[in-house]
């Protein structure tokens, strides 16, 4: 019988606040144990910066921009689920992250498909008038904001943290990992009892902003003053990154206090990667089964003047963990080349012994130094996901030492020496004018292969 | 099946998990009517096929061939092992029956398929605190997976998923039972459905309510409210 898989994602998990990764702090002993279990990526990059852009190589081994964009995960893309439901396998995913439900197709080929939703999100009877209400909502929101936040930033959050202290918390946003593993073992105890093998997706989503835990801010309440800087500075600075220097002078303050709640909420969902590994070794399936876990995405801490992911492609937001665990192997090996995400269903594929439909991407383990690509939405907002032309992508090619980046929106060209560079700080596509050109020459190359509009006729 | 079904579905199995996360020694309370069927569907769905915890049938000396029946039915296909709770009478006050299973099965949590206006109008006095879907009664915690279903989306699932119901709910010479659980008495009313589907029309009409066309928009809406509160947008 086939071995059974497991694929563990992290939303927003980057890849150097692990220990098997080198960070500093002891916070990782769960993840660390898998990783001495298995082979490493430590140079694993994803394909963009944002769910919707990660998410289609993880899944379905194409490039965010494939066929005009995510708007839908539709043919000739074809899901990992699809793959193995043919193959026999009983598949299912666990996930709550809306960029990846039903309505983004991301249900197909799935015997089981859960986008975990806490009950009644949205109260009976505020439906009909909600078109209306969001409207104005979002019309006075931007006009404080455009007014008074850039302006006076500090203000704006004693304002919006009397309003929390005042009328209690507005919503619950985030499904905690103990809950999601709870469903994965139920599932995990079921597929075992039907004498198939499962291919199941778990996605935990606790390190997503805002950097709180659920339990904190709804029912203690005592959520302090730093924490919902830290939690909501992304989403109410989005529309002003790089304009204002007093916003980023004003969210840096706080940057050591975000950097302390998301390592807070990595150790929480190491505990619970932890449970969910004493469970698999309890009814004798960790050994047997093939295991990998990665991210969809990093997340920055002011390295390039935000807080949390947008459609930036710097590598504080696209280098993401990557192990993969032989199913009944001693196979460990540690890789330093860099890989794209984009190839790793295909490699799933291949250590399971299945065909691997029409990914795109190679197996890790036979890639060499080939270039690696990333894509996501010119600007800065992660919301473009369809694209009727160019000059809404952004696109960054890795190649050796450098990292070109184009926004093709505002016809900007960055260059980074990642050797004496590795935080990509110093541009130096005004000096490198060969090296640029080169750079250029391989993401024109790309793009000839991997056009967005390859469906469109002529 | 419509977003507003799937909706509804995806909240009564977060709270089936979500109780059972909560609650070391919990139980399900099964009636013979459409409600209760749907319930223990429902938590067959979130538990993989399964009912981790012992399903409660309250026995009130009496039943109809028919009720006993679909119980036996169930308890085969379905594989539930009923425990039988025996009341003392058709009116004994719902809160003497909660303190009796508490009693003999030592249960913190007992779920109950109730919708909303049902359970007010039978419990109101005798709950205190909780949330919109975990009320306290004594000294045990009421769940209430369906608290915001209504019984056209009650019926349309039941429909939809091809539940078995009690066949009481058919017509039989013009007339057919409307409410079949306890607490309250099998209730009958004229009609002349004899099919889900023919019951779901005559709901219709009654409350010229047209369920579905009430949750066609609501999807988009829905997801990018969840993407709101995330950040984004």
């Amino acid at each position: 019988m086939k071995p059974n898989v497991i694929l563990l994602t992290v939303d927003s998990l980057r890849g150097d606040h692990l220990g098997f990764m080198g960070y500093r702090k002891d916070i990782t002993p769960n993840m660390d144990k898998l990783a001495r279990d298995s082979s490493i990526f430590r140079q694993a990059f994803s394909t963009g910066p944002v769910t919707p852009h990660s998410f289609p190589s993880i899944l379905t081994s194409t490039y965010p921009f494939d066929y005009q964009g995510v708007g839908g995960i539709e043919r000739p893309r074809v899901l990992i689920s699809e793959v193995f439901k043919k193959h026999g396998f009983i598949t299912a995913a666990f996930h709550s992250n809306p960029y990846l439900s039903a309505y983004f197709g991301y249900n197909k080929g799935w015997d089981y498909f859960e986008d975990i939703t806490p009950p009644f999100d949205i109260p009976e009877g505020k439906i009909e008038n909600k078109r209306f209400s969001l409207v104005i909502k979002n019309f006075l929101e931007d006009l404080l904001k455009r007014i008074a936040f850039n302006t006076f930033p500090e203000l704006y959050f004693k304002t919006r943290y009397f309003n929390y202290r005042r009328k209690g918390p507005t919503g619950e946003f985030k499904v905690k990992a103990n809950y999601v593993n709870q469903i994965v073992k139920d599932f995990i105890s079921f597929a075992k009892q039907e004498g198939k093998p499962f291919f199941v997706w778990v996605h935990y989503m606790d390190l997503h902003i805002p950097y709180i835990s659920v339990d904190k801010y709804l029912q203690n309440g005592n959520l302090s003053y730093p924490e919902m800087v830290c939690s909501f500075y992304c989403s109410a600075s989005l529309p002003h990154y790089f304009e204002k220097k007093a916003l980023i002078e004003f969210g840096k303050k706080y940057v050591r206090d975000a950097i302390q709640l998301y390592d807070g909420l990595v150790m929480y969902v190491d505990q619970q990667i932890g449970d969910l590994m004493e469970f698999l070794q309890k009814g004798n399936l960790y050994d047997t089964s093939l295991l990998c876990l990665t991210a969809d995405h990093g997340d920055e801490f002011f390295e390039h003047n935000g807080l949390s992911h947008t459609s930036k492609l710097y590598n504080e937001l696209l280098h993401v963990p990557l192990v993969i665990k032989f199913p009944k192997s001693k196979i460990k090996k540690v890789l330093d080349q860099k890989i794209s995400l984009i190839s790793l269903a295909p490699t799933i594929c291949d250590i399971v012994e299945i065909p691997k439909a029409s990914f795109k991407g190679n197996n890790l383990f036979e890639d060499g130094d080939a270039p690696i690509f990333h894509q996501t939405a010119s600007g800065i907002r992660a919301t473009n996901l369809l694209v009727q032309d160019l000059g809404q992508c952004k696109i960054a090619c890795q190649h050796g030492k450098w990292k070109y980046i184009i926004d093709y929106g505002i016809q900007r060209e960055e260059l980074y020496n990642l050797d004496g560079d590795l935080k990509e700080q110093y541009d130096l596509s005004r000096f490198e004018k060969e090296t640029i050109y080169q750079m250029r020459k391989i993401v024109q190359e790309f793009l000839k292969q991997n056009s967005p509009f390859s469906l469109l006729k002529k | 099946m419509n977003f507003q079904l799937k909706r509804l579905e995806k909240g009564s199995i977060y709270v089936f998990r979500e109780v059972r996360m909560k609650f070391r020694n919990m139980a399900i309370l099964w009636l013979p009517g459409k409600n209760s069927t749907m319930c223990l569907y429902l938590c067959r769905k979130a538990f993989f096929g399964k009912i981790p915890f012992p399903a409660i049938y309250i026995g009130k000396g009496f039943e109809f061939q028919e009720t006993y029946e679909f119980r036996c039915r169930l308890a085969q296909e379905w594989k539930i092992d009923f425990s039988i709770f025996p009341a003392q009478s058709n009116n004994e006050k719902f809160s003497r029956i909660l303190g009796g299973i508490e009693e003999r099965y030592g249960v913190d949590a007992l779920i109950i398929a109730m919708k909303r206006d049902e359970s007010l109008k039978w419990f109101e006095k005798d709950f205190s605190g909780g949330s919109d879907y975990i009320l306290k009664s004594g000294d045990i915690f009421c769940v209430f997976p369906l608290v915001f279903w209504t019984e056209i989306d009650i019926w349309q699932y039941i429909e939809e998923e091809n539940i078995p119901v009690n066949p009481l709910y058919f017509t039989k010479d013009g007339k057919r039972y409307r409410d079949i659980g306890y607490p309250d008495l099998p209730v009958q009313i004229r009609s002349n459905a004899k099919t889900i589907s023919e019951i779901i029309e005559e709901l219709k009409i009654r409350h010229d309510v047209n369920e579905i066309d009430r949750a066609r928009d609501e999807e988009k809406d829905i997801i990018f409210q969840r993407l709101r509160d995330l950040g984004y947008l």
